[in-house]
């Protein structure tokens, strides 16, 4: 877990985010929400992908960002695509593929 | 269901009732200070709330209403459109479907809301300005629809969705022509992920599977409304995904391992029609597709969102609708089985129970010890510490059963409102001592018998807005509820200023009913006579309404609050207004009770009914007139009953005593044979077996272990007394006799045939009894009337003793009043009684009226009375004519004496009893 800014936007990279995870991973998101401006982004690299207890953070963090005005960017390893387009991530942030984010 | 589930489709009904509640008061608060913000705050929020833990349960019914009356307060919270009474007229009748689909929300789609959804959609649309197409009856429309945050598929309309369960998901008509020229099936499957990660599968691997054997058209991932960072941690969240797929459902089921009753099959006919009719339709929900998790703000883009709806014009709102606001049955048997707690007496609870844990152990461990000596005195030690901790456990858990008034008063709000505005009256509604406590029990049998009153004010009390004018009123009505603590109990009264009751109409009304006869009208105070209202059968309405008018409100009213261990009290002023005065106890769980024994067995009395003790004797003899058995106590004649007789156990011999036990104003005694001790009792009810038998109110279990039925008094009293009432001749004899302290000022008014109003102190009075002339028998010229084998009362017409006008005639039923002893053998013939008054000796005039027997003379109920100087009138009686005087002498009844010790005048006395002391 690290974070990181890139063109603006805070970068929070996590390998994973599961129920083993999820308390710690949802205070650091939390507090990357608190320290971002404008947009955070969201580094998933894992190629498991978040189970339910991961997704439920990232339901969590995608409220939290809207409440804050923030836009959540979610980075996801192309392996997990079309589990994101079947689970339409892309309602919660803007899913892009890892391999193209910079 | 399992239970976890259970409990929490339970705390969701109770805290979304409890939204409900407050998203009613505040709307009516609202239309009074339209556009206050902390109001629009209030009512969004409880909106929000209803319709996020709805959706957390799938109740989509709940979900779609909820969310277009969300939308329709983001538009007035930000001053896009006015709060007017049409406007909260249709908040609070979709308020009140959203009630009726949590009293059963599995059943939500049962229950009808398009004039509620068409009118709220006909204000969004309003306010967009733009209607596009024709609404198809039956189907199921959606607010306002936003474009996505991103990737999404909504064109440049979005539409109406072509079948319920598909609500919240986006689509277009397009992407659903391929499967139905396939003659594919289309589903929405509700998965919970936490299930899919249980059967070892990762979302990845489960989803891989799902797009094996079909298509997603679109997911929403639903969790608990407002989830945050803080509370997600252990969240699952449940997948609801609309899919096309060759399967049918109990293949699909199988292939995915879900239940049959996870997946909902769309008719394809109907996505055929609704394609057909919209080829570049779009379906699209709020504007993110977690409509549980969507946040504030997002719905207020909703509203303020260019896209237009796809919903008809010109949709009206409802016309108001009277709803019931009672819960129904099955809302408030779920809403009532809880109750919140503060933390704090919770925590107290919790120490108090650590404090029993421990004394528990101390006695263990000495029942261990084998008897030590020392052990006495340590187990005295615990027994007082155990006592104690138990005393402080006992107030505790009452005090957590105590409830402030405030959350019943609440509800009259709306009743106010509607009503008012049903009957067009102009009323306003005061609120005092909300914060007053009472235990959930009583609160809960209140609720009916407080509605039926404030209905009553609403519909009988207050005047229409003209008629107030015309009478020098203000337009406007008021109606007041109140609580307050008096003496250890609460008093709650509903007062109103309106017309207040008419007693010669109440009167003629009960006659027209057949509830009481013309003379027995005729001889009605007009207290009485507005006590008729509590008769079973009453009313005075001329027409039955769905307000009032069937005549058994204040019937079961009085009922009701009396089965609380309560009692209710009238005061009623024509022109004024009315005040009801309810009285009840703080609590009934835990009360403080005598036990008393009678034929061997222990009975609890509640300490609230009792006035006195007394143990019969020469100062205070038990005796038996008429029939009836009476106490004889500082003069005043008390009925009695044998408890003994009361249960049908065989009298004993033995020494008794006779508890005196007051209720709603009469005196009543209940000879026990024993009085054993006072003890707090709890209360547990009777067993169904028991419960029709009259007597008892519940039982309890005594300090010994022994088991002690609870007596109910005035189920004893109601079918005692009465008897006791017909032997010694009429209802009123209790009343006067019983009246504590007789105040020397009041006086009872009454005619004697003549023209003139008599008035007699009452100090001197000691019953009425309506008599029936063929009852009487002549004695040597005397009139008398024969009570029993040893008691005959001679009848007395005043004009024969004071210079009044005689009766012209007498009719057939007339009363006599019965002077206290020892001059209760004679009776003084009356026609018809007024009433009684408050008359301080100042006030009577004792200039040219006065005479011997006459004290003299003043004005009561508008009219000049004369007031009998009682004193005078015996000393007419002893030293009037030979013949009175013998004749009263002749009957062997009454010896005059001239002692003054016995009393200031002449003193009659019983030669029975004389013969029987000397």
């Amino acid at each position: 877990m690290s974070t990181s800014t890139i063109n603006g936007a805070l970068v929070l990279r996590l390998d994973s985010l599961n129920k083993d995870n999820a308390a710690a991973r949802a205070a650091a998101i939390g507090a990357a929400l608190g320290q971002a401006a404008g947009v955070l982004r969201i580094e998933l690299s894992g190629l498991e992908g978040p189970d339910a207890a991961g997704l439920a953070v990232l339901i969590a963090a995608s409220n939290e960002a809207r409440s804050r005005s923030l836009e959540l960017q979610l980075g996801l390893p192309k392996e997990l695509s079309e589990l994101a387009e079947d689970l339409r991530l892309g309602k919660l942030a803007v899913v892009e593929s890892l391999e193209v984010l910079p | 269901m399992n239970q976890g589930d259970q409990e929490m489709m339970e705390l969701f009904v109770q805290e979304s009732s409890e939204h409900l509640q407050t998203l009613e008061t505040d709307l009516i608060a609202l239309e009074a200070t339209p556009g206050e913000g902390s109001l629009l705050n209030s009512i969004f929020r409880a909106v929000h709330s209803i319709k996020g833990a709805a959706g957390f349960f799938g109740f989509d019914p709940i979900v779609k209403l909820a969310h277009v009356m969300e939308s329709v307060m983001s538009l007035l919270r930000d001053g896009q459109e006015t709060v007017d009474q049409d406007m909260v007229t249709l908040l609070i009748s979709t308020s009140d479907k959203l009630r009726l689909m949590l009293a059963e929300p599995e059943a939500a789609a049962s229950i009808p809301c398009d004039d509620e959804r068409a009118g709220l959609q006909a204000v969004l649309d309003s306010h967009l300005g733009k209607k596009i197409g024709p609404r198809t009856p039956g189907v199921v429309h959606d607010a306002v629809e936003p474009a996505q945050q991103s990737g999404g598929q909504v064109g440049p309309e979005a539409g109406s969705y072509p079948h319920e369960a598909l609500t919240g998901f986006s689509f277009t008509a397009a992407s659903l022509v391929e499967g139905l020229k396939h003659g594919q099936n289309f589903y929405v499957v509700r998965i919970n992920l936490g299930e899919v990660q249980h059967q070892g599968q990762t979302l990845k691997q489960f989803f891989s599977e799902v797009r094996s054997i079909g298509s997603v058209l679109d997911t929403v991932l639903e969790c608990p409304a407002d989830i945050g960072l803080t509370s997600a941690v252990g969240v699952v969240p449940v997948a609801r995904v609309f899919y096309v797929t060759p399967l049918e459902p109990f293949i699909l089921s199988g292939a995915l391992g879900i239940e049959g009753d996870q997946i909902v099959e769309i008719p394809s006919q109907s996505l055929k029609d609704w394609v057909k009719a919209t080829p570049e339709g779009v379906c699209a929900p709020p504007p993110l597709s977690v409509p549980v998790a969507v946040g504030s703000r997002e719905i207020v883009a909703a509203a303020k969102s260019p896209v237009p709806a796809a919903v008809e014009s010109g949709v009206s709102k409802p016309a108001p609708t009277q709803i019931d606001p009672k819960p129904v049955a099955g809302q408030r048997r779920k809403a009532e089985e809880t109750i919140r707690i503060n933390v704090g007496l919770l925590d107290t609870l919790m120490n108090l129970a650590g404090e029993m844990v421990l004394g528990r152990n101390k006695l263990l461990r000495l029942a261990g010890g084998g008897g030590a000596v020392g052990d006495q005195v340590e187990l005295q030690s615990i027994v007082q510490d155990i006592s104690s901790v138990t005393s402080s456990l006992q107030d505790t858990i009452m005090r957590a059963r105590l409830q402030p008034v405030g959350g019943l008063f609440g509800k009259f709000t709306r009743i106010v409102r509607d009503l008012s505005h049903k009957l067009n009256k102009e009323i306003h509604l005061e609120i005092f001592g909300d914060d007053v406590e009472l235990d959930r029990t009583l609160l809960e049998g209140l609720s009916d018998p407080l509605t039926h009153l404030v209905r009553n004010s609403i519909d009988h009390g207050i005047e229409r807005a003209a008629d107030r004018l015309a009478a020098g009123k203000s337009s406007q009505g008021t109606v007041r509820l109140s609580a307050a603590h008096l003496a250890g109990r609460v008093q709650i009264e509903v007062s109103d200023d309106g017309a207040g009751m008419d007693p010669e109409r109440l009167k003629a009304k009960a006659v027209e009913k057949g509830i009481i006869s013309a003379d027995q009208a005729s001889r009605m105070s007009d207290n009485e006579a507005q006590n008729l209202i509590f008769a079973a059968g009453f009313s005075t309405a001329a027409a039955v309404s769905d307000i009032s008018g069937r005549g058994v409100g204040m019937d079961v009213v009085k009922t009701n609050i009396e089965k609380l261990g309560g009692h209710v009290e009238l005061d009623s002023r024509v022109g004024q207004g009315t005040r009801i005065i309810i009285r009840l106890p703080l609590t009934l769980a835990i009360i403080p009770a005598l036990i008393v024994g009678c034929r061997g067995a222990s009975y609890a009395l509640p300490q609230i009914n009792i006035e006195e003790i007394v143990r019969p004797g020469e100062d205070c003899p038990l005796k038996t007139i008429g029939g009836a058995r009476v106490l004889e106590l500082r003069g005043q004649l008390i009925p009695v009953v044998d408890l003994g007789e009361v249960l049908g156990e065989p009298s004993v011999p033995c020494e008794q005593f006779v508890v005196l036990l007051e209720l709603d104003h009469a005196t009543f005694g209940l000879v026990v044979d024993e009085i054993r001790s006072n003890e707090e009792i709890v209360v547990k009810p009777l067993g169904r077996h028991l419960r029709l038998v009259p007597y008892y109110s519940g039982a309890t279990l005594l300090g010994q272990g022994e088991i002690a039925l609870i007596l109910d008094p005035t189920s004893i009293a109601q079918g005692r007394i009465s008897a006791i009432q017909k032997a010694l001749g009429t209802s009123k004899t209790l009343e006067l006799q019983t009246q504590p302290g007789l105040d020397s000022s009041r006086v009872l008014v009454f005619h004697a045939g003549g023209v003139e109003q008599l008035a007699i102190h009452l100090q001197h009075v000691l019953r009425v009894e309506a008599v029936r002339a063929e009852d009487l028998e002549r004695i040597g010229g005397t009139e008398c009337l024969r009570k029993n084998h040893d008691a005959t009362i001679r009848l007395l017409s005043l004009s024969e003793l004071v210079p009044v006008t005689p009766p012209e005639s007498r009719p057939s039923e007339f009363f006599i009043i019965v002077p206290r002893p020892p001059y209760d053998r004679i009776g003084i013939v009356a026609t018809r009684i007024v009433d009684s008054a408050d008359l301080p000796a100042a006030q009577i005039e004792r200039g040219a009226m006065a005479a011997q027997g006459i004290a003299g003379s003043a004005v009561l109920f508008d009219r000049l009375t004369l007031v009998l100087d009682f004193s005078g009138l015996i000393e007419i009686l002893a030293g009037g004519s030979a013949e009175n005087q013998g004749s009263l002498v002749a009957e062997g009844r009454f010896l005059f004496t001239t002692n003054p010790s016995h009393h200031p005048h002449h003193q009659i006395k019983q030669l029975p009893e004389q013969s029987a002391h000397s």
